[in-house]
């Protein structure tokens, strides 16, 4: 498990610098949220669902399913509630309409909602551990080095709590069984932590000023280099997105849920002009196919 | 050529009758290998921290410090060199300059990600992405740790931390390296291994190291200059082996030179005058010395010596020890973190009342993972404890044991656990409270309570010290006060974790005859540690930890005397003439024994 996410820090899109990636996954997450064209959302959620059972696994992807399908229903009925618009109604609830197009409405806004929510859970994953330190430390330094210090702080915290349990345990106090005193003997533990590691960061800020640390302006040491790789992908990514952007902003390719479900052009123009989103949503794919070790 | 010159300094701590330094005058050369001893609170640390003054601590300073080094200073090569006060440096001079290691590894690691470590202090000065890529190659390529540079922080050792930051703070090329105790925290081949690397950055690359140090027993021969200090002012300076005969005291010194200083002031007539020049530093030095001793003095060969043994009053058979009441009891305790790797396998032993067993081995050999299983934080694969005849570990024993309203076998009259760092036991903000906070809930009234405080204070020497807050104790002080907290458990066993790690000689000593009082009041020691010294001269009976197992277990003298590498420096330096010495003192009274014959 945690082998492949280290490969997968480095194949694929995780072989991209991770600024073009981000850049990449921030634009398809705004490609996904600013339309609630059908065909549109489901190329994203489906491109979305591929990449993810790629890069995870079947077995693990699985478990978000239920989840998915929970979001598409709550959305879905919400709104046939929530909106009466449309012009087929279905049935009447406590006097109200409850329509065709307003459950078509949040089901697509489900499926939008799914899709999105997909898209986030991939950038979590490509861009994650020392990217993210990278990220921010090169637009804030300041910032990188309080997150690496924080990365640095958690298992260390972790450790000592350990230590402060076992010699607590030994002094008798491990199992109470009232509640309140397991919580009163948690939060001591947690109090000599705290102050232990205060303690503690006396000294290391000691060091931090001995090797320079506030002394002027700081640099930021990265371990990411723009390799000819990025530029390219960075170029067809933008390049791709020029004719996604056109599908989704544009009026002529708008589609309308109210009174009637419908939209400004023929089904099979949308399907035409839609091909430059569709490719755009599976170039997490093509990188797949050529940046790889073997 | 002079590096740095320290002229009439003097330091007072802020409220301090007494100065901390007190007319330091000494020259530090460029390029020395300086070591800096003498006993604790002699005002070591207060010394090198004037040349850090982002850490100095507040006081009031007199005197000058002047730095020749600058760089930038055309002077500096041609004999005019006037140099500079040290206070006229930048602050990011200072960084470029000075690079300073402490003690704790833990503390000095900033970031999470060893590359980044290194890159830490360049980031801080404004390196460029350029520079910071060549030195960090290079860097790994001295030190050896290429496979290091991805690794999280928090998974390495001790050792490896040390080792971590030497490397991010030679990265900055520093002209002079301050290191402050930076071994007091390792086990011994893990500051094996770092003072070696200290003893390649002086040669290979000639920077001046400044070394404050209580273990000397390796250190004191790689320097170029000593110099020693007591009572606040520089006693004697110069090159160790010329010192030698000079230095007033005797904590920590090499023990081939301890036994050669000794034997020579004892022996009433006139020693031959190359035993006394030629002082031993080492191992090998001290039994060329031996040697030459024996060779000179007596006629007889090594083999009518060997009949000769040290006697310790205090000496208990192991026949006797074994008839003394089991108190703790393993067998065949298995535990793996990972399938297929086990920890401890088959790992069975008793401890007996009123003992003090020591278990030494080294890192990932189980003796942490051993620990943990009888503080059941763990719980055993497989195998049993018995801890005052009750049994501890699995769930359904504890079960049974609440069914019978019987109390666990920890705590309160049981077995205690005395964690590595004290800190992990402190949880109140003055000694008195903290002593008070033991005794919640058990069934003593005010007064009794008050009475035991009283004197628990007198027994670990910490009256007058009440009101304190617990962490501006000192190292020695807290470690008595965590001892302190347990003992109000009236405990039977105690166990320890590392209780010498980073106590200077004294209050090793200090410690181990507080331990081996209690022993004979009945207390039982279970100490887990890599302080052979100590555990040669306090342990009733050794263990050592191998692979999972302990692999011999025999009374203290006889363990040390049955091995070969893993024994006393005294006892590797003397075993060809006396095999059953294993402390200094032993193999000096052997010697004027034999002198005397």
């Amino acid at each position: 498990m945690v082998l492949r996410d280290n490969l997968l820090e480095k194949r694929g899109l995780g072989f991209i610098h991770p600024a073009c990636a981000f850049i990449y996954l921030v634009l398809a997450l705004i490609l996904t949220m600013c339309t609630m064209n059908p065909m549109l959302i489901m190329m994203s959620l489906m491109a979305g669902i591929s990449y993810e059972i790629h890069i995870m696994g079947l077995s693990r992807f699985r478990r978000y399913i239920p989840w998915l399908v929970l979001i598409f229903i709550i959305t879905t009925l919400g709104n046939m509630v929530i909106s009466h618009n449309g012009a087929h109604v279905l049935f009447r609830l406590n006097d109200n309409r409850v329509t065709l197009e307003a459950g078509l409405y949040g089901a697509v806004f489900g499926l939008m909602f799914a899709a999105a929510f997909l898209w986030c859970d991939i950038t979590q994953r490509i861009i994650a551990g020392e990217k993210i330190t990278y990220m921010f430390g090169s637009i804030a330094p300041n910032m990188g080095l309080i997150i690496s210090m924080t990365l640095h702080y958690i298992p260390m915290l972790r450790k000592r709590l350990e230590v402060v349990h076992a010699a607590q345990v030994s002094m008798g106090r491990g199992d109470y069984k009232n509640r309140w005193d397991r919580a009163k003997q948690w939060g001591k533990e947690f109090s000599i932590v705290i102050s232990w590691s205060l303690e503690n960061s006396i000294d290391t800020s000691g060091v931090m000023s001995t090797m320079g640390y506030g002394t002027g302006k700081r640099t930021n040491y990265s371990n990411y280099r723009f390799k000819s790789a990025d530029g390219l992908f960075l170029f067809i990514a933008l390049a791709l997105a020029i004719p996604a952007f056109i599908v989704v902003l544009s009026v002529r390719f708008k589609v309308y849920y109210y009174p009637t479900f419908g939209a400004m052009c023929s089904w099979k123009q949308m399907a035409v002009a839609s091909v430059g989103y569709l490719i755009y949503m599976f170039i997490p794919f093509v990188a797949e196919k050529f940046f790889k070790w073997h | 050529m002079a590096l740095i010159r320290f002229e009439n300094v003097n330091f007072t701590y802020p409220g301090a009758e007494n100065k901390a330094l007190d007319n330091i005058n000494i020259e530090i050369n460029d390029g020395d290998f300086v070591l800096i001893c003498g006993p604790s609170g002699c005002g070591k640390t207060t010394l090198i921290k004037q040349l850090l003054p982002e850490i100095c601590p507040y006081g009031h300073r007199e005197g000058r410090i002047v730095y020749y080094g600058l760089a930038h200073n055309p002077d500096v090569y041609d004999g005019q060199n006037k140099g500079c006060d040290l206070d006229e440096l930048s602050p990011r001079d200072l960084a470029r300059t000075f690079g300073f290691v402490g003690q704790n590894p833990q503390n000095q690691m900033v970031t999470d990600k060893v590359w980044h470590e290194l890159a830490f202090g360049m980031e801080n000065i404004g390196t460029s992405q350029e520079i910071m890529e060549r030195r960090i190659a290079e860097i790994c390529e001295f030190f050896g740790m290429q496979s290091w540079l991805n690794k999280d922080v928090a998974s390495l050792s001790g050792g490896e931390m040390q080792m971590v930051h030497l490397a991010a703070v030679m990265v900055m090329e520093p002209r002079v390296l301050i290191l402050d105790e930076p071994t007091g925290q390792l086990d011994p081949l893990a500051a094996r291994n770092f003072l070696d690397m200290l003893a390649r950055i002086n040669q290979e690359l000639g920077t001046t190291i400044i070394l404050v140090e209580h273990h000397l027993e390796e250190a004191y021969a790689m320097a170029d200059m000593v110099v020693a200090m007591d009572e606040a002012s520089v006693k004697c300076v110069g090159n160790p082996r010329d010192v030698a005969g000079e230095l007033g005291f005797r904590a920590g010194l090499p023990s081939a030179l301890i036994i050669a200083k000794s034997v020579l002031d004892g022996a009433g007539e006139k020693m031959p005058v190359n035993l006394i020049d030629d002082l031993p530093l080492n191992v090998a030095e001290g039994q060329k010395w031996l040697r030459r001793l024996f060779h000179e003095r007596t006629s007889r060969s090594t083999h009518e010596m060997v009949a000769h043994t040290a006697d310790r009053q205090d000496d208990v058979s192991i026949d006797q020890i074994q008839t003394w009441d089991v108190v703790l009891k393993t067998q065949e305790l298995c535990f793996a973190y990972d399938e297929g790797k086990a920890v401890l396998q088959d790992c069975s032993f008793s401890i007996f009342r009123g003992e003090i067993f020591t278990l030494l081995g080294g890192n990932g050999t189980g003796k942490s993972t051993l620990l943990k299983l009888l503080s059941t934080t763990l719980k055993p694969a497989y195998g049993t404890i018995e801890v005052l005849g009750r049994k501890l570990g699995g769930f359904k024993d504890s079960i049974q044991l609440k069914r019978k309203g019987d109390k666990t076998p920890l705590g309160y009259e049981g077995m205690v656990l005395l964690p590595q760092d004290p800190m992990a036991l402190f949880t109140e903000i003055t000694v008195w409270d903290e002593l008070k906070e033991v005794l919640d809930g058990l069934p003593y009234s005010f007064d009794e309570k008050n009475g035991l405080i009283a004197g628990m204070l007198e027994q670990i020497r910490l009256t007058g010290y009440e009101k304190r807050h617990p962490y501006d104790l000192s190292g020695g002080q807290q470690q008595m006060l965590a001892i302190g907290k347990l003992l109000l458990l009236k405990p039977r066993i105690i166990l320890m974790d590392e209780p010498t790690k980073g106590l200077d000689y004294d209050r090793k000593i200090a410690l181990g005859h507080m331990i081996a009082e209690l022993a004979s009041e009945g207390i039982s020691f279970l100490i887990v540690s890599h302080d052979i010294e100590f555990a040669a001269r306090f342990a009733h009976r050794c263990g050592l930890m191998h692979d999972g197992r302990i692999v011999a277990v025999d009374r203290a003298k006889s363990f040390f005397a049955g091995n070969s590498f893993f024994t006393t420096a005294a006892n590797r330096m003397a075993r060809r003439y006396f095999p059953e010495a294993i402390l200094p003192e032993e193999v000096i009274e052997l010697c004027k024994k034999e002198l005397v014959e």
